[in-house]
Order: C-alpha cells, then structure tokens, then sequence
C-alpha cells in the first residue's frame, strides 16, 4: 500500500482529541449497552439487562456531558430530530432507558404493584427498537458526514449494530463466567464465534469498499493499517478484538475453555470495540482544500 | 438578496492582512481563525508552484452545519448568511466536523494569547464569545448592517475581494463570476457556496 504524500489531507480532531475523547467513549458505551441489552433477553439473563441500563444511563450520559461544551443545554439537543443525527440519537437514549426501566421496574420489591411484568411484550419491544436505535443512531451520525468520505458510506450503521452486538454478547460471556446463572456457556461462545466472524467479514468490506471508492478513503485506509491510527486499528480492533476472540470461540467449540480465559477474552473484545470506533474516528480525512 | 463574495486568487500575494484583519475586528481567541489564508505548494523541483488560498465561512445556500446541527443554533438568514446563535449551541460539535470547508471552530479557550491573564483589548473583545460554544465568520454582519462592507474585503491590498449581492445580476459579483467562470470550493458536496474562487 503507497500513497501519494504530495496530497495533504486533513483529519478531523474534534470527535477524537482532547475532550472529544469522551464522545468515543459515549458512542463505545452506548453501542455495548444496548448489545447488552439484546443477548441479555435473548439469554434471559437478569444481570446482562440490569448492567446494560446502567452502562447507558450512567456511563454514556456522564461521557455525554462531560464531553459538552455547555452541558447543561443538552435538552436543546432534542429539537432537530428532522434533520440531526444527534437528536434521533438522543431520541432513541430516551426511548431505550424509559422501556428497558419500565421492563425492570416489576422486578424490584418496591414496585411489584405495578400493573405490567418483566415478560410484558409491548414494552420488550419498545426496549428492542431503542437498542437497535441506539446501537445504530452512531454510525447513520457519521454515515451523514458528506465531508470525510471514509464515514459517508452506507455499511456505517451496519457495521456499527455489528459491534455493538459483538461488544454486548463479549461483555456477557466475561459476566457469565464470573457467576453462576445456569446458562450455557458453550452456547454463547458460539454465538459470540458467528458475531466475530460477520464483524470481521463487515469490517473487511467496510476497508475494501473506502480503500477504492475516493482518494480520502485510500489516505483514511492508509492511516488505519500504516498511518497514526494504525496502533489502534491493528493491536486494539484486529488483533485484541477480532483474532484472540475468534481463537478463544474457536476452541471452545472442540474443547471446554477455562473461565479465566473467556474473562480475559471478554476485556479484548471490549477493548476491539472501543478501538474500533477509535480508529475509524481518528481515520476521518477531509477533501483537501485546492 | 443573498450576500456572496468573489475572492480573485491571481491577485491574492498571501500577506495575511485580511486574516489579521479579521482577528482585531473580531477578537477571536488564540487557535481561531475566521479568515485565514492556506499557503499551496504543488509541483516537484524545479516546476514548484506556490499558491493562496484565502478560507472564511462560504455561507452556503445548502449548510451542512445547519442540517446536522441538534438544537436549531446553526441558521440560516433570508440573505444567505449563516450565523450560530451563541445562547442555543449546546458544543456538541457536530457541525464542524460536517462542514467541508474546515470554516467552523469549537471556543473551549479560556486563556488569551498571553495566558490566563488577558489583555484590556482582550477582556473586551471576548466579551462577544461564548466559551463552550462553536463560532465561525459572520461576513461581518455588523458592518454589512451599517451599510459597510465585510473588514477583510476592505482590508485587502490588492483588492482580490468583492462582496455583494448574488441574486442581482447587475452587481460586482455576478459579474465577475459570469465573466470569468468563478467556481465554489467543493460543489460536490451540494452545499452551493456563496463565496466564489476566480483563477
């Protein structure tokens, strides 16, 4: 891979740099608390459910507002849902706390008077279209970027729901492992194997399809696999995210994997996530100004 | 009425005066440039060309920044100037990073250009900017609404800048954008700049 350095292209800062740090850790934790949220009702996993409303209740608003300039405006953001991203984000945020704490509520002794239960239908699927909302608001906000040509491209929210179930369906096995809930464990290794396996396929098609497309989505590329984002990208999301994950999920099919080891696998896929996002972010190159 | 600049780039010789221009008129902190120049060197040695390229706000007649900002901050006025409303902007950021042009700035500066304590020029002149918020060139609406021309078209020593109105076909603009094919930075991202570039 070359490129032509004759071009200077320049890199978005504001979403990566300094507090803008925090914005990937909002988009990170929203994307694992949502995923969360989905294997947990697929497994019925009590834990998984309660954690994933706190990851995104507490972590992804803290990082929210922390990451604001004026923090305590951040009720104006709902008022462009028609055109902005961010809104339609916040939107789904709302949607996704309100049912999944309207799910849990029931469960709790100081409000098993409530009318509804924890297995009420209309309510698990408010919760399910806030999640899937949640998971996928991050990558139709860069999707919408005509600017950095490695964002504007359709595969971002595919890619985006991809992790954000991958990162979810990790952080619940490194929870099953840890405690004892009576859930299979070799089950969700398996379906943790198939995630990997679909994340990597889009992950790869996502690279291909920018590398051709424009020179800013070469030079974006180029910074992932060569360039400053490459540390990232190559230890965070290729090697800790996807390569150990997929040997560990492998293994497991053929032989019985000690708890120790999913846990640890758990914390790389986490971290494969977080890097993810990291690195694409960083990656953003504008069309050179001539 | 859509107020439109013309930026001649044969007679642009990179002084930067409109960039300093700008700064006084403005007080923009430290790190921020409403008007700024890019210096362009393209070529190998010994075919090296060096060129400038003067960048403010193109108040676009289809903003990117408008469309993607969250709270309604980013607006756009019936004579095409973008501005940002200061008390709605939340610092979410969106905006600059959706601008093309790179014309956007987030003001998380406390300090001014000799540290914390600031200046009496700058104690007043910061009085205008909100920290915490994004700010950008307003093509000086406070001198256009008295009648005056943006500072940096006044300000410039070769006359490389003419302001007006793009909507009317008699006047500077219009005309030399008609005649001598002015071209927007970047059409291809349908924003239609209302600042044109002669080459």
């Amino acid at each position: 891979m070359t490129m032509d350095n004759s071009i200077e292209f320049t890199f978005q800062t504001e979403w990566v740099e300094k507090r803008g740090i925090f914005l990937v850790i909002a988009f990170f934790l929203g994307g694992l608390g949502s995923g969360l949220y989905l294997i947990s009702l697929y497994l019925d996993f009590y834990i998984g459910l309660v954690t994933s409303f706190l990851i995104v209740l507490v972590g992804k608003s803290a990082a929210h507002m922390i990451y604001l300039g004026r923090p305590w405006r951040f009720w104006r953001g709902f008022l462009r849902p028609q055109t902005s991203w961010i809104s339609r984000g916040l939107f789904a945020m709302v949607l996704f706390v309100v049912a999944v704490a309207l799910q849990l509520a029931p469960t709790l002794p100081q409000f098993d008077w409530l009318p509804w239960t924890a297995h009420n239908l209309a309510i698990r699927i408010l919760a399910i279209i806030g999640a899937i909302s949640l998971m996928a608001y991050t990558g139709f906000a860069l999707a919408a970027v005509k600017a950095i040509r490695s964002w504007n491209t359709g595969i971002m929210p595919v890619l985006f729901i991809a992790y954000s179930i991958m990162g979810g369906t990790g952080l619940a096995l490194g929870m099953l492992s840890g405690i004892k809930s009576g859930i299979d464990l070799n089950s969700v290794e398996t379906i943790s194997l198939y995630l990997l396996i679909i994340g990597a396929v889009l992950l790869g098609i996502y690279l291909w399809a920018t590398y051709v497309t424009t020179r800013e989505g070469k030079r974006s590329v180029f910074e992932l696999i060569k360039g400053r984002a490459s540390p990232y990208f190559l230890v965070g999301v290729v090697a800790l995210g996807l390569v150990i994950p997929l040997c560990v999920a492998s293994f497991a099919l053929v032989s019985k994997v000690p708890t120790v080891v999913i846990a640890v696998t758990s914390a790389c896929e986490l971290v494969g996530g977080f890097s993810m996002r990291y690195s694409i972010l960083k990656a953003g190159a504008y069309t050179p100004l001539t | 009425m859509r107020y439109g600049m013309v930026i001649d780039l044969k007679r642009c010789v990179g002084c930067m005066a409109c960039t300093i221009a700008c700064k006084v008129a403005n007080g923009t902190r430290p790190g921020i440039f409403w008007a700024r120049v890019e210096d362009q060197i393209t070529g190998k040695y010994p075919s090296v060309n060096r060129s400038f390229l003067p960048l403010i706000c193109m108040q676009c007649e289809n903003p990117a920044c408008v469309d993607v900002c969250p709270t309604g901050a980013s607006y756009k006025r019936e004579d095409g100037i973008v501005l940002i409303d200061y008390d709605k902007c939340m610092g979410c950021r969106y905006c600059v990073i959706a601008c093309p042009y790179d014309a956007r700035y987030f003001n998380g500066n406390t300090t001014g250009y000799f540290g914390a304590e600031l200046t009496p020029y700058e104690e007043t002149k910061y009085q205008k900017h909100s920290v915490g918020v994004v700010e950008k060139c307003t093509f000086c609406i406070d001198r256009i609404e008295k009648g005056k021309q943006p500072l940096c078209v006044e300000t410039c020593i070769t006359k490389a800048r003419h302001f007006g109105d793009l909507d009317d076909p008699k006047s500077e603009v219009s005309q030399l954008i008609r005649s001598r094919h002015g071209q927007q930075l970047h059409p291809e991202f349908d924003t239609e700049p209302s600042v044109y570039y002669l080459r």
